[in-house]
């Protein structure tokens, strides 16, 4: 009964009730609009930080250009070229200032090569390997002379292409302007055998028909290694060109850097590079969608932090040698690069640099870890690329904390720190910041550029629709503060008349409560379920609005595979707002308007109640 | 049979500003079956003391007693809903119910069935001169004797045998005056009402049971007509 007379002296001022409920209902619109964009705002950001890596490279760039000749025999004179000096290599630990906050610190990688002769690692047909241009051979030359385009025959082929034998050869120290070494007609001579990309102009038939036109250059046994601040470790063993070979010569000291050079040869086409990393994300081919993991899944960050020897194999090698996700594979690893990403060794075509597995004094490596690796996923490439922000062929990945080895003594080679050796991630959103702080080091010679994935203009895009959101809310709950305010004053205060008529008839203090409240309250929810209504309709036509302005969903899915997909899939769903999540924020809209509607009310209504009702009933005046 | 008793009942308004000192040490005291007037000169205290017998407010000092009850110790929601029935020189209706909902609000708030509390409401209504079309009337359409009478409908309906009226007669006619009157003294003689009246028309002090004239907070005289058994 009370609540029935409370309601029919609501709506007995139908216009103030209907101003009341109209506005009530534009709070509760815009308060459920800001709460559903800030509500997906959430969502979204959650979302999308997870798919989102902010991964920066280094690369120690060029101090100068020099210009730099080298005699080319072809043409008869010096071929000058310009070549970029570096100056001392800069450490990583320069990026190590303060106030940055390192989700992977910058470290230059290196990668490293094991020696697997078991594996097939270039099944079919083969177009071009390291040693089918590298040859150790014994010569006789056809004339008693320097190497200045000397004719020789091929006695015996130590490594290298078997077809060489018995062939007549022009040998030419190619890049020596005055040759000096002499080989006399007679004897035998070891030399190692650049395969000359440089065709021979015949300049003598005498020798050999017009069959033979390529040139081979004799190569020093040269040897490369390196400690871990890279500087070179020379070794005191003469570099030789050539030996000749007397009798018993193998069995000399002047031998052995031969014959490791021999073994070093038969080993060349046995290697496989293995990259060692902190996460699969930091490797650029990842990070750019252009390699994904395709079976089985991803080094996790538990394992890559605990160093677990689990690995990622590429598809190739895993079809060729019948390995799935869950085999071990053994891993021997026989040498560390520093000095540029597994790509520039090892290529798809087959092509790439020959590769040094000898140490300062010319002899070969041994394995320095030899670990069983279970292959917890298999990557394939969108495209084969080796660049820098590709991967090598056959390259396996492994969390760097597993080789618990020391590479020390094994490392063959030292560079800069690039692009393709090394990166680092940051926390989304933290460029700016790191930029900042960076150029405060007042460091010039490292170039360090950031691939977000587009989270910049993701994040942009969120922060305006915070904006927006925070508006809507803080607009909607003004609002609404103000009008239940004003409404109390009007349907309370005004009305404290009649709570003392009613008290004076004996109603109970929380009847008069009741009384006052269930028509306001009555009001207030329909006028918030009204706006609740209307505002999931704004969110719906403001998301759809939203959708065409989201540049964003282009630079996140281009060009790749795996995670773009996840990508595409969760900017699909980001703009979908289902009727079930649209209703929840409605409903938790609303209760918070009524809430609020129900507080504000009682603070008017305990105001009416304060006062005895003889103050307000006696009393002359109408 | 009911007698309340006023003792030594002292009362003052506190606002923030003064303190207005209304009743001072008053008593007297009031019987079924009667009908009392109250006078005095505006300002002299009547309103309050007919407020503190109908339970709007309890006394700062002193006591009233309804049949020897202390009224301070009893459930002054019941009293004033069950008991105690007033009508106001300022009407007090509720402005947003028409004269028969006004009527009918303290016997529904008793829980009596709607249709029960309707006729009741519309008997009360005619009781007090009513004519029917006034059961739709909203107060503000309403003239202040029309107010009056259905304040006093009201408080009839309320059907507490205690009736107290602020100026009843204030806004009516003579004819209209007398009907009230005579309602008043019908129901306090025949129905067995105590009916407390706070008048400054001497015709109708002078019809009253018991007079208690009020000067300054304070009930200088008391004169029984001997009318009442
Ligand atoms: N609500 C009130 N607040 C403050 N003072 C009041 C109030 N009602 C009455 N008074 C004061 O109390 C005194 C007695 O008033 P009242 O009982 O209304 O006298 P009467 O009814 O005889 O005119 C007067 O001085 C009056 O001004
Ligand atoms: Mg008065």
């Amino acid at each position: 009964m009370i609540i029935k007379n409370s309601l029919k002296q609501m709506f007995r001022t139908p216009l103030k009730t209907f101003l009341f409920f109209c506005l009530l209902a534009v709070s509760a619109a815009l308060f459920v609009l800001g709460l559903n964009i800030s509500w997906l705002n959430q969502r979204d950001a959650s979302a999308f930080e997870g798919l989102f890596n902010t991964v920066g490279t280094v690369e120690q760039k060029p101090t100068e250009t020099e210009i730099d000749g080298e005699w080319d025999a072809e043409i008869d004179q010096y071929y000058y070229y310009s070549r970029e000096k570096y100056g001392a290599l800069v450490s990583e630990d320069v990026l190590d200032f303060e106030g940055v906050d390192y989700i992977h610190a910058p470290m230059n990688r290196p990668y490293f090569t094991a020696y697997m002769p078991d594996m097939i690692l270039r099944p079919g047909e083969v177009t071009e390997r390291v040693n089918d241009w590298l040859v150790l051979v014994e010569v006789t030359p056809l004339r008693t002379d320097v190497m200045d385009s000397l004719p020789c025959t091929v006695t015996r082929v130590l490594a290298g292409d078997p077809d060489l034998l018995n062939r007549k050869i022009w040998v030419c120290e190619h890049y020596n302007p005055t040759p000096e070494t002499v080989m006399e007609t007679g004897k035998t001579y070891i030399m190692r055998l650049n395969q000359g990309t440089y065709p021979h102009d015949d300049r003598d038939e005498t020798y050999m028909g017009e069959n033979d036109e390529w040139e081979y250059t004799p190569i020093s046994q040269y040897a490369s290694q390196y400690n871990r601040k890279g500087e070179r470790i020379n070794s005191d063993t003469p570099d030789r060109l050539i030996d000749e070979v007397t009798e018993g010569f193998y069995e000399s000291d002047e031998a052995k850097p031969w014959l490791e050079l021999m073994k070093e040869s038969n080993m060349m086409n046995s290697l496989l590079p293995v990259q060692p990393v902190d996460a699969t994300k930091l490797l650029m081919a990842f990070h750019e969608n252009n390699a994904a993991v395709q079976d089985g899944r991803d080094i996790s960050q538990e394992e890559y932090a605990q160093g677990k020897r689990v690995c990622l194999v590429p598809e190739d090698l895993a079809m060729s040698n019948n390995l799935q996700v869950g085999d071990r594979l053994t891993l021997p690893l026989i040498a560390a690069d520093y000095g540029s990403a597994p790509g520039f060794a090892f290529k798809y075509d087959g092509g790439g640099g020959g590769y040094n597995l000898r140490n300062g004094k010319g002899e070969v490596l041994s394995v320095f870890d030899e670990n069983a690796y279970e292959i917890v996923g298999i990557y394939s490439m969108a495209e084969k690329d080796d660049s820098d922000f590709g991967l090598g062929y056959n390259e396996i990945i492994i969390p760097y904390a597993s080789v618990t080895s020391s590479w020390d003594n094994n490392i063959v080679s030292f560079g800069r720190m690039n692009k393709g050796t090394t990166s680092f991630q940051i926390p989304n959103g933290g460029i700016e910041h790191y930029l900042k702080l960076w150029e405060k080091q007042g460091i010039d010679n490292l170039e360090i550029k950031f691939y977000d994935n587009g989270y910049s203009v993701l994040e942009e895009n969120i922060n305006n629709r915070r904006v927006m959101s925070v508006l809507f809310l803080a607009g909607g709950v003004i609002m609404a503060i103000l009008v239940l305010a004003l409404f109390c004053h009007l349907f309370i205060s005004r009305a404290s008349m009649r709570t003392a008529i009613e008290r004076s008839l004996g109603m109970k203090k929380k009847q008069c409560i009741l009384s006052l409240l269930s028509g306001l309250m009555s009001i207030v929810l329909l006028g918030t379920a009204a706006g609740a209504v209307v505002g999931c309709v704004l969110t719906d036509k403001t998301a759809e609005q939203l959708k065409q302005e989201q540049i964003y969903d282009e630079t996140f899915t281009s060009g790749g595979i795996g995670d773009g997909k996840e990508g595409e899939e969760a900017l699909a769903s980001q703009q979908q707002i289902t009727p079930s999540e649209l209703a929840g924020t409605a409903v938790a809209g609303g209760i918070l308007i009524l809430l609020l509607g129900g507080g504000i009310a009682m603070v008017y209504i305990r105001q009416n109640l304060k006062k005895e009702p003889i103050m307000m009933l006696m009393g002359n005046e109408e | 049979m009911d007698k309340m008793v006023v003792e030594q009942v002292s009362y003052s308004y506190i606002s923030k500003y003064q303190t207005i000192l209304a009743l001072r040490e008053v008593n007297c005291s009031f019987e079924s079956g009667r009908f009392y007037a109250i006078t005095g000169e505006s300002g002299s205290g009547k309103s309050t003391l007919l407020s503190l017998l109908a339970g709007l407010d309890l006394p700062k000092e002193g006591k009233i007693y309804l049949n020897g009850e202390d009224l301070s110790k009893m459930d002054r929601d019941i009293y004033r809903r069950d008991i105690a029935a007033v009508v106001y020189q300022a009407f007090h209706l509720f402005p947003l119910l028409n004269a028969l909902e006004n009527v009918m609000y303290p016997l529904e708030l008793k829980g009596m069935p709607k249709a029960r509390a309707a006729a009741r409401a519309k008997k009360c209504i005619g009781q007090v001169g009513l004519p029917e079309k006034i059961h739709g009337q909203f107060p503000k359409m309403m003239s202040g004797g029309e107010q009056q009478r259905v304040a006093i409908a009201r408080a009839m309906a309320a059907g507490g045998k205690l009736l107290f009226a602020d100026e009843p007669t204030g806004n009516l006619d003579t004819e209209n005056e007398e009907n009230v009157v005579a309602i008043l003294e019908r129901l306090a003689h025949e129905e067995g009402y105590m009916v407390v009246v706070v008048t400054h028309n001497p015709g109708i002090a002078a019809r009253a049971d018991v007079e208690y004239r009020m000067r300054d907070g304070q009930i200088v005289e008391e004169q029984k007509r001997g009318g009442g058994q």
